[in-house]
């Protein structure tokens, strides 16, 4: 059941965009580099810091009288808290590993100007947020999950600078949200419950099924984008995109992650 | 520009400010070490009660020898003189340039590790074209000049997805043994999964419960454990070796074979370590893992520090594996 709810919110959320007739539709593929700590106390009391250039996304986007776009980020980390060391029979120690990804759908109006250079728009979005880790101790590793499907509002600032040209500000800011996050000490009886068909998908809902509808009280969020676009052609344009990421969540411990990406993107419209 | 510059303060006050939010780290020192993994033992580990430890005393005991000049060579004998108070094959210590730390004296030590070999079981006693995993995580065949099927599992594992292939080739069979002797865990969920043509019921194996909070009550409720029959029932006789080095899922999965009425274990005690396991990283580097449950059978009582207890006591001499001889396999054939 929580595996068909879960595929239906998908498809809502890609039908709206494929489906509005659009003045202008947009996609944009982006990738970086990028810098985040993590510090999840289920796992380990220290913050885990690390530099990758896997990151990125891909986001479609239709500007009528509603603007939307649907997005899918992604980042990846391998953080190690002292350097790796040789132990036992000459195994390697090895640093933790962190998935990132994200998909969100967003739905906007714009906001009239006098100045028809600058835009603005006001509105809501629905967001899939899932991190995917494995703390490595060693010849032990723990898996650890964070899922959240959470309803926010957003808002965008963009302004033309010439002919070519354009910056944009966005801020997203979840404002209730269904949140499934590994237990106290990593595994208990229930997690062995919802891994025990030992099939990925099935486990994923498992854990799904397992969360709690929390509010600003219990799982802060804010995302902040800020893009910079310069047009080459009618159709193509590139640019740079900033992302910070605030995720801070205190059940059933605190974890709080901060993550700063610096992307190159292309965009064709169409 | 000013618009800019004023965009470049916020995301350095947002990084900045909210740094300040990161919860203390633990400082890499020696006795901030000592302390830390001493702290996270007194709230996370399950046994204590079980094992009959007075975490508390060990600290008044120990912590003294840690100092700000200790040395990390130091440090290391202190805490695992202290660790091996505790005699759990779950808690391990892995640091720089040494072998893996094990409380459990007798994996620490391997002693009589030399009484299992997987060799002499494949050369002497079972029948040429058995079959096995390329790392070892099955084998199995037929015992020579008997109508016996033989299975051995390294671990707990997907491995176990071999047994229902395994029991079809030993229909016929006047019996089958499951060894588990130096099985080393896994996820015991696999097992469960896997051994349902060995029962004809629902049967209780066993009722655990986590440690949900750093108070010495907090634990999550009981959970119970069961095997539930799936597919063609099996009935042939079973004998299941165990030994000292069989751990963790291994002994999880012992208790659910051992709920069987045509089941007799036989060989040594199992280890005794039937908790879940997870592991923390101190600030110096080093690696360790804690058990983090309580585990009772369905007489109500708990076997953790003391192992599971074969029908059948049997244990190898050395002289008899150097002579190629597996004494206990021979009991357990025997017997069916």
């Amino acid at each position: 059941m929580a595996k068909l709810a879960y595929f239906l919110l998908v498809a809502l959320m890609m039908y709206p965009a494929a489906s509005l007739p659009a003045q202008q539709r947009s996609l944009t593929l982006r990738f970086g580099p990028g810098y985040n700590s993590r510090q999840d106390l289920i796992f380990s009391p220290f913050v885990h810091t690390d530099w990758s250039l896997v990151n990125g996304g891909l986001r479609y986007e239709t500007q009528n009288r509603l603007h939307q776009w649907v997005d899918l980020g992604f980042g990846s980390y391998s953080p190690i808290l002292t350097p790796s060391y040789t132990y036992g029979d000459g195994d390697q120690t090895n640093a933790h590993s962190f998935l990132l990804a994200n998909l969100t759908y967003a739905l906007g109006k714009p906001i009239s100007s006098r100045i028809s250079a600058r835009t603005w728009v006001l509105g809501g979005f629905l967001e899939n947020d899932i991190h995917a880790t494995t703390y490595n101790y060693a010849r032990v590793g723990n898996s650890g999950y964070f899922a959240s499907i959470g309803l926010g509002m957003w808002a965008r600032f963009s302004r033309e600078i010439g002919q070519r040209n354009s910056i944009g500000a966005t801020v997203q800011v979840p404002l209730l949200a269904w949140v499934a996050r590994s237990p106290y000490l990593v595994n208990d009886d229930e997690y062995i419950e919802n891994i025990y068909s030992h099939k990925g998908l099935n486990t994923f809902f498992a854990y799904l099924g397992d969360g709690e509808l929390e509010t600003l009280n219990a799982v802060r969020q804010l995302e902040l984008h800020l893009n910079f676009s310069h047009s080459l052609s009618e159709r193509w344009k590139i640019g740079a995109w900033y992302e910070f990421h605030l995720l801070h969540a205190s059940k059933p411990l605190p974890l709080l992650q901060l993550r700063n990406v610096l992307n190159f993107s292309t965009t064709l419209t169409f | 520009m000013k618009n800019q510059l004023l965009l470049f303060l916020l995301i350095l006050v947002l990084n900045t400010g909210c740094n300040s939010f990161f919860e203390p780290e633990p400082e890499n020192s020696a006795e901030a070490v000592f302390d830390n993994l001493w702290t996270v033992f007194k709230e996370n580990y399950g046994p204590f009660e079980e094992r009959n430890i007075d975490w508390d005393a060990l600290y008044a005991q120990y912590r003294p020898q840690v100092k700000a000049t200790t040395t990390e060579a130091s440090l290391y004998a202190t805490v695992i003189s202290m660790l091996a108070h505790l005699d759990d094959g779950h808690v391990q210590l892995t640091t720089p340039n040494r072998e893996i730390f094990n409380a459990n004296q007798i994996l620490n030590e391997k002693i009589d590790d030399g009484l299992f070999d997987l060799d002499v079981i494949r050369g002497n006693y079972l029948e040429p074209g058995y079959r096995q995993l390329d790392d070892h995580g099955y084998v199995y065949g037929k015992i020579k000049s008997r109508n016996v099927g033989y299975i051995y599992f390294d671990y707990v594992s997907d491995n176990f997805f071999i047994l229902d292939e395994f029991l079809d080739a030993n229909l016929s069979s006047d019996g089958i043994i499951i060894d588990l002797r130096h099985n080393q865990g896994g996820d015991f969920t696999y097992c469960f999964s896997e051994i349902g043509r060995l029962t004809d019921q629902r049967r209780e194996v066993f009722r655990s419960r986590t440690k949900d909070g750093p108070g010495p009550s907090d634990y999550t409720p009981w959970t119970s454990w069961s095997i539930e029959p799936s597919g063609t029932y099996f009935d042939k006789p079973i004998v299941v070796l165990t030994d000292r080095y069989t751990i963790s899922a291994g002994e999880r999965s012992v208790m659910a074979l051992m709920s069987l009425p045509n089941v007799t274990v036989m060989g040594d005690t199992t280890c005794g370590a039937h908790s879940t396991m997870i592991g923390r990283e101190l600030a110096n580097g080093w690696y360790y893992t804690i058990a983090t449950q309580n585990t009772l059978l369905p007489d109500g009582r708990s076997y953790a520090g003391v192992g599971l207890t074969p029908d059948g006591f049997s244990k190898n001499t050395a002289e008899e594996m150097s002579n190629g001889r597996d004494q206990t396999l021979e009991n357990a054939i025997n017997r069916l």
